[in-house]
């Protein structure tokens, strides 16, 4: 898929746990593991917002456009 | 539900119906070719099916037939599968799209196959029976009524099924894949 998420990058530079980011954004673990194995299909904007309010980060810090 | 359950069973009274007709004729069918001699006088009649002077034209019917009720019946069983994942309340299932693509195309061959075996036989007749008689008609007459002898009302209804059928397993298809869809939005 030509979008990436990075959101392992970006836990790994705040030192967050999945599960604790999960907890703080209100989804399950379940739901954030096929966020960043790249396998969800789009993101809600709520969504989007409540992981840029936890991790204190732009849209463009998680998500990556690459050419396929 | 209800309704489920009812053409749930429905389709199982029909599906086990058409399979004990079948086995019936089927039994028949090698008792009469196997040991006409010896059946009584009434059902011994049925032998003089196997002695036709007009050869292999005269089975063309009856094997369509034969070969038509296997279909539908192969058609009920893909039914049967659907409804059985209808009943699960599993409608977004690749399993439910694929039976109801198989059902509407066997319905779709049946009507299609009964249209041309019976054109082909009205054509037959009416050769033959214009032969006899030495009528000469109009081209057009002969073509309305080839047309009015051929196309039944059981044969369209059964292709409009098949095609309803096909249409169903199109919009399930696209269900599931929304569905998918909307199952992988975080």
């Amino acid at each position: 898929m030509a979008i990436i998420v990075n959101l392992d990058v970006m836990l790994a530079k705040r030192k967050m746990k999945s599960k604790d980011l999960a907890e703080t954004i209100g989804i399950t673990t379940a739901n954030l593991s096929i966020l960043k194995s790249g396998k969800a299909k789009a993101i809600r904007f709520s969504t989007l917002e409540a992981i840029c309010k936890a991790l204190d980060c732009q849209p463009s810090d998680i998500l990556e456009y690459v050419k396929d | 539900m209800k309704k489920i359950q009812l053409l749930r069973t429905l389709i199982n009274i029909l599906f086990f119906t058409l399979i004990a007709v079948f086995s019936i004729g089927f039994i028949f069918f090698i008792l009469l070719f196997f040991f006409r001699d010896s059946l009584p006088a009434p059902l011994g009649m049925f032998s003089m099916l196997f002695n036709q002077p007009f050869g292999w034209k005269m089975y063309l019917v009856p094997t369509s037939t034969v070969v038509n009720y296997m279909l539908l019946i192969l058609a009920m069983f893909y039914l049967r599968k659907s409804t059985t994942s209808f009943l699960k309340s599993d409608y977004y299932n690749e399993r439910v799209t694929l039976n109801l693509k198989k059902a509407g195309n066997i319905f779709i061959f049946i009507g299609v196959s009964t249209i041309i075996i019976q054109l082909f036989t009205v054509l037959y007749i009416q050769n033959l029976a214009y032969n006899i008689v030495q009528m000469k008609t109009n081209f057009f007459i002969r073509l309305i009524n080839t047309l009015a002898a051929t196309i039944d009302l059981k044969s369209v209804l059964s292709i409009i099924i098949g095609l309803f059928f096909l249409l169903f397993s199109k919009i399930f298809e696209n269900s599931r894949v929304l569905k998918q869809e909307n199952d992988l939005t975080i």
